[in-house]
């Protein structure tokens, strides 16, 4: 579903992220650790075709979002480590306007807002402006946002940011669902025994290259991940 | 170094953005901003000093010569007064949390932002009341005790303005949070104050006749309301020792009680005028499925009307050109032409009026910075499926709603009142549309290659960014040129507007070519 080959990212002389190579398959939920500014945002922000970069290719169901990044972007969903959306318009507001970007089916967006809005309590706010809401309301926002248009690939930066403890279980119950059903995921996180519980394979970035990568069962032989992130990076 | 003092450095470089001056800019480019600044200054300067020459001249011919530079010093005060409010409602109620997670007493908080406010205060003073005093002095040949007391007297002048529109801002800012649709609210009251500080300016020269014949209430009002101008005019004409105290004493007073009675009520008014109206419950509403140029046109409206002071910098040609035409309706044209200083015996009627849409059509350009206005969302825009092409055309179209429909009632409200042939009334209209669609294309490109997302208010971006000074300005001066045209090759009115349209249409061409090429490639260069 997600295949990025030999992706090479500069800001300026700068080199960011240094011909990383990684795949994830219908059905894997990818964890992507690191410290920080290690290049995690950077790798994510070019496969949700935020950044433009130099060398190596990033391909959504084997489409290049080099060559058809509309195309590419319409089968996934992209959710930032700052969930900064439209202010002024009301949740309901965004919601519809993210539905009509993807051409949600009027009943499907009804069902689907209905559903998660309710799951993630955030139902009777929906008539709210943005601006009123909350870090955590705003982030459980940006989470339905994605998934009210059902993306083959769900991109996610830090995404258990600011979310209360009912609403993190929440999203990992969703997560583990979606992937059951199909839908890949790629995200990045802090929270080493998350990914460690969730993933089904990682890699661990360090100054822009990826120092170790593979199925969580493989990294994990010897201690937990929190071990193995230590062992690897702890003298960085 | 105190913590005021560090505060003070800090917002001081986020105000004036000296970080990215310093920072990101090349020598040249430094070099460029001041020079640049340096000639504004002077020009400004030398406009006021202009104005207050011809003013002197004008007041001495009455013999009452010494009410300019209370005049002056009232104007500068209303002029610092109405900035304060502005700024006030977001940058001294409308800070951020992090600060006051720092162990900083909000009192020292507080002192550093009116401290900046009234710096900022100051530079107005500068531009106004300085070249006032110096050229007042000159005309009158008058000695140097006087260039000594006005020079005090210009020290304090931003304090009390300052102060009092602190104290607006916020009456404002907390008169809002009650209101459910503050953004219209706020609009209105803004457009209010706009057309009011308008109609004194259009009617300067009514008012000042009007101040000649009653000089004697205004002695009257002087002494028992307005005693601070009475006692900067007793500083300014009679050098009165005692008057600058009590005048310096005024102004300090009422500086230090602001800061006092605010200081301890300071984050308590910050939380009040945060609380928003959240009572609303969801109720599930039929929605129709929209195209997304569709949606993103809604999108753009809805963003447009939620913030007051895009809607007013925008809006304010065509809302100009509106009561322009209405008072076609009900005064006397040749009056009214008169009055804006317009020689009907050179230009026809129907050229004025193609005059008049090329000026205000500029004036309304929101497309110079709705790039920018996407500030810190613009990540959405870059990860959805959308064409850029649709996304610069929502730009565009948004601009040709709020300009257009009110335009074409202008046109037609010309046409009763200056009797235009249906001919010329077509010719009028496709002209506001070709040229409207003119400056909007060109914002767009102008703000792709001049962008700032990175904004911290949105008076920043709307009003104080070089591309909407561009998008308003290279326009106007297009304008200019071809009226110098028609002046120059005296050509008859059909084939000069022939000539007009052929230009336009060429410019669209050109700008779409632009934005089809440079504009996509420079839009996903930005992030």
């Amino acid at each position: 579903m997600l295949k990025i080959t030999n992706l090479t990212k500069k800001y300026g002389d700068k080199l960011a992220v240094d011909n990383i190579s990684i795949e994830v398959k219908s059905g894997e939920i990818f964890g992507f650790v690191g410290h920080n500014g290690a290049g995690k945002t950077t790798t994510i922000k070019c496969i949700a075709g935020i950044l433009n970069f130099e060398e190596g290719n990033i391909y959504i169901d084997d489409i290049s979002i080099k060559d058809e990044p509309i195309k590419c972007k319409q089968m996934m969903a992209y959710i930032p480590d700052n969930p900064d959306v439209y202010e002024n318009l009301t949740g309901i507001g965004y919601l519809n306007f993210v539905s009509d970007i993807y051409n949600v089916e009027k009943e499907l967006r009804r069902t689907l807002i209905d559903k998660y809005a309710k799951e993630f309590e955030i139902y009777e706010n929906l008539d709210n402006t943005i601006s009123s809401y909350s870090h955590g309301m705003k982030q459980k926002l940006a989470v339905i946002s994605a998934l009210v248009h059902s993306p083959k690939l769900l991109v996610l930066d830090e995404p258990f940011v600011g979310l209360d403890p009912k609403a993190q279980f929440k999203l990992k119950e969703i997560m583990q669902d979606l992937c059951n059903d199909g839908m890949s995921i790629f995200f990045s996180s802090h929270v080493l025994a998350v990914v460690e519980k969730l993933c089904t394979k990682i890699a661990i970035i360090n100054k822009g290259k990826i120092v170790r990568m593979g199925s969580i069962e493989d990294i994990i032989k010897e201690g937990t991940l929190e071990d193995v992130f230590m062992a690897t990076l702890g003298d960085e | 170094m105190s913590k005021l003092l560090l505060l003070l450095k800090v917002d001081l470089i986020r105000t004036f953005s000296l970080d990215k001056l310093k920072n990101n800019k090349s020598k040249l480019q430094r070099v460029g901003i001041i020079v640049i600044a340096f000639i504004l200054a002077i020009s400004l300067l030398s406009q006021v000093g202009m104005y207050t020459y011809m003013g002197t001249k004008f007041f001495m011919t009455y013999g009452i010569e010494k009410y300019l530079l209370p005049i002056v010093y009232f104007l500068c005060g209303f002029t610092i007064f109405y900035s304060t409010v502005y700024r006030a409602k977001s940058y001294l109620f409308g800070c951020d949390d992090n600060i006051f997670a720092m162990p900083i007493k909000p009192s020292v908080i507080l002192t550093s932002k009116v401290m900046v406010l009234t710096l900022l205060s100051y530079i107005v003073t500068t531009i106004i009341f300085v070249p006032a005093f110096i050229t007042y002095g000159f005309v009158l040949k008058l000695s140097m005790t006087y260039y000594i007391y006005a020079f005090l007297a210009y020290l304090f002048i931003p304090l009390l303005p300052t102060v009092l529109g602190c104290i607006f801002g916020y009456l404002i800012g907390y008169v809002t949070s009650k209101v459910n649709n503050k953004k219209i609210f706020e609009t209105i009251l803004t457009y209010v104050t706009v057309l009011l500080i308008m109609y004194v300016s259009f009617n300067v020269q009514t008012l000042a006749m009007k101040f000649v014949n009653n000089i004697e209430l205004v002695n009257k009002l002087l002494s028992n309301v307005g005693f601070l101008i009475n006692s900067f005019m007793a500083v300014i004409s009679e050098y009165s020792f005692k008057d600058l105290l009590i005048y310096v004493f005024v102004n300090i007073i009422s500086i230090a009680l602001f800061i006092t009675i605010f200081k301890n009520s300071y984050i308590k008014i910050l939380q009040n005028l945060k609380v928003e109206n959240t009572k609303k419950k969801y109720i599930e509403k039929d929605h129709k499925n929209k195209s997304p140029l569709a949606t993103l046109v809604a999108k753009e409206l809805k963003m447009y009307f939620s913030i007051p002071i895009y809607v007013l910098n925008t809006s304010f040609g065509v809302v100009l050109m509106f009561f322009a035409s209405i008072a076609t309706l009900f005064y006397d044209k040749e009056a009214l032409l008169k009055m804006m200083e317009i020689d009907i015996t050179a230009l026809p009627v129907y050229l004025l009026v193609i005059a008049v849409i090329a000026f205000s059509v500029p004036l309304s350009s929101t497309s110079a910075c709705s790039i920018s206005i996407e500030g810190k969302n613009f990540w959405i825009l870059k990860t959805m499926p959308i064409k850029t092409k649709d996304i610069f055309l929502s730009k565009i179209i948004l601009n040709m709603i709020i300009v257009l429909p009110l335009m074409i009632i202008d046109i037609i409200i010309f046409a009763i009142s200056f009797k235009l042939t249906i001919l010329q009334v077509l010719t009028a209209i496709l002209f506001t549309i070709i040229l409207n669609v003119a400056c909007s294309m060109f914002g767009v490109i102008i703000n792709l290659k001049f962008p700032r997302l990175d904004f911290v208010s949105y008076t920043h971006v709307v009003k104080q960014s070089f591309s909407v000074f561009l998008g308003i300005f290279v326009p106007l001066i297009l304008a200019l040129a071809l009226g110098g045209l028609y002046a120059a090759l005296k050509m008859s009115i059909d084939t000069y507007i022939l000539i007009v349209f052929a230009l336009l249409c060429a410019i669209i061409v050109l700008q779409y070519n632009i934005l089809k090429s440079w504009g996509m490639k420079r839009f996903n260069e930005l992030n």
